[in-house]
């Protein structure tokens, strides 16, 4: 579902963010990516959702090859990318309910489907209650429940969360990354980027280890 | 597609009511900048009417040559009444004339004393008949075969005064073309900077649609309508202004016999609407442009 092949990628040209990096995930599999800051691990998120450009390599995707994508063929990708992250980046304007379905909106679902997906989802993250809540009336787990809501809503083959856990406590982190386990089991592949130590022994899955944009460890 | 165009035109609605002031100001701005094109296009209009009015009007004066016996004319005139690209032929004798003329000199009465009804000619008025006034030449040829016409000049269909508004035409058209670029370029840079406000209101909401697959044409559409809005609105607002203006000031006064000014018919009010709607299109996509590109 996810294969790099000796990526390498300079911001400039002594700014190496990841050097010469080649993993695989299969389809269904979930990883955290490990690593002090500044290890490359949003670096390499960034390019499996095509938020940048790899300097060397190849990138396969969902069965998209990155380095071949063209501009116009970046939201093809993404329908298939679920993004979660630290900051939530939900729009505080917009009920729950619109964050989500607007997802569904981009795949020009018909408004039923999108009605019955979201509740569907939004129960599945324990926040079916709360549909008509503006997110800044919610509580930091509930605004990342909400953020993955929005991220699973349309099915994505792969799911990428860079520290979605960092401003939530440590209960609060297991209830989401449970989230994450439960979309794995329904067969998405989950890569979670995270300096957690203690979510990643909790939950018992494969760790990358990243280190000054090299992997140096991988129990996979 | 009719899904994600209603979706569009949702998102443009939200977009419009979160921010009337920025739509009303901007909707203002465009009036005032499409009102200079609506004056130009009212001028314009309203000369060719005048040009066609008077260029393909149906009277000609024939000028009888000094000798015509005044008592020659009514026969002449039935003659020519009978060809049939005339309407009629109204004969005016030598004293008829200066009568004629001094009614045109009312204003300066002492302008013709003393002058001996003899050096004015005679006259026969025509009114082209109305099949024929596209053929004005030929007649004005079968005319000056008359012995009583056949002087240069004799017959005067007022080519002068049409030659001349054509001029005028053409220069108004030419001025009217620059300003008419003024007026849409200023319309093209306030609806993009309008958008480009608006997007950056929407700008994280923007960051997030394209996070889950917004392709550019989903976020440019209600940009799109958002700008077809704002100058249809400012051309409907320029209309109604325009038109308020002609009823209000004396214009047909001013002009007086050019007169009387008539308003721009709905057909190309329609144009000048769709026309401001396309234009707002065009700046919303000049707007996004730099919005969408690159990838965040």
């Amino acid at each position: 579902m996810i294969r790099l092949f000796h990526v390498t990628k300079r911001y400039t040209r002594d700014d190496i963010a990841l050097d010469d990096v080649s993993l695989t995930l299969d389809r269904g599999e979930f990883a955290f990516v490990t690593g002090p800051s500044g290890a490359g691990k949003s670096t390499l998120l960034k390019l499996l959702f095509a938020a940048e450009q790899p300097t060397d390599g190849r990138i396969l995707v969902a069965g998209h090859d990155l380095a071949r994508l063209r501009q116009a063929s970046i939201p093809i990708l993404r329908r298939n990318v679920g993004v979660v992250f630290q900051d939530f980046r939900l729009l505080t304007r917009r009920t729950v309910y619109d964050n989500v379905a607007l997802t569904l909106e981009v795949l020009g679902r018909p408004p039923a489907d999108i009605r019955r997906r979201v509740e569907t989802v939004l129960r599945q993250v324990g926040l079916g209650h709360k549909t008509d809540a503006l997110p800044l009336r919610l509580s930091g787990g509930e605004q990342q429940r909400v953020a993955i809501a929005r991220a699973l809503v349309g099915e994505p083959a792969v799911l990428l969360a860079d520290e979605p856990t960092g401003n939530l406590d440590a209960a609060l982190g297991r209830e989401i990354m449970q989230l994450f386990a439960d979309a794995q089991l329904r067969g998405t592949t989950v890569l979670v980027a995270t300096h957690d130590i203690g979510l990643q022994r909790a939950f018992g899955k494969r760790i990358i280890t990243l280190e000054r944009g090299r992997v140096t460890g991988d129990t996979g | 597609m009719t899904r994600q165009a209603l979706t569009a035109l949702r998102t443009a609605l939200r977009s419009i009511t979160a921010s009337p002031v920025v739509q009303l100001v901007a909707i203002s701005t465009i009036a005032v900048a499409l009102m200079v094109l609506g004056a130009v296009e009212l001028t314009l209009y309203n000369l060719d009417r005048l040009v066609d009015r008077w260029a393909g009007g149906a009277d000609l004066v024939a000028f009888a040559a000094g000798e015509t016996p005044d008592d020659v004319l009514p026969t002449l005139a039935d003659r020519i009444a009978g060809w049939p690209e005339v309407e009629t032929a109204t004969p005016r004798t030598r004293a008829e004339a200066l009568v004629d003329l001094r009614r045109a000199f009312a204003a300066e009465p002492t302008l013709l004393d003393g002058v001996d009804p003899a050096v004015v000619p005679a006259v026969i008025e025509i009114t082209v008949a109305p099949a024929h006034r596209a053929r004005r030449a030929a007649l004005i040829a079968r005319l000056t075969a008359l012995p009583a016409f056949a002087a240069a000049d004799a017959v005067d269909d007022g080519a002068d005064l049409v030659a001349r508004l054509e001029r005028l035409r053409g220069l108004a058209r030419a001025a009217g073309a620059v300003m008419a670029a003024l007026a849409l370029l200023a319309v093209v840079f306030i609806i993009s900077n309008t958008i480009r406000l608006t997007l950056y209101a929407r700008r994280e909401e923007l960051e997030i649609l394209r996070l889950v697959g917004a392709t550019d044409a989903f976020i440019r559409a209600p940009c799109a309508i958002e700008g077809a809005v704002q100058g249809a609105a400012g051309a409907a607002a320029a209309t109604l202004a325009l038109w308020a203006l002609t009823r209000t000031l004396p214009l047909t006064e001013l002009v007086g016999a050019a007169g009387p000014i008539e308003f721009l018919p709905p057909a190309t009010i329609a144009i000048g609407v769709l026309g401001a709607a396309a234009v707002g299109v065009i700046a919303s996509h000049l707007a996004t442009g730099r919005f969408l590109r690159p990838a965040p």
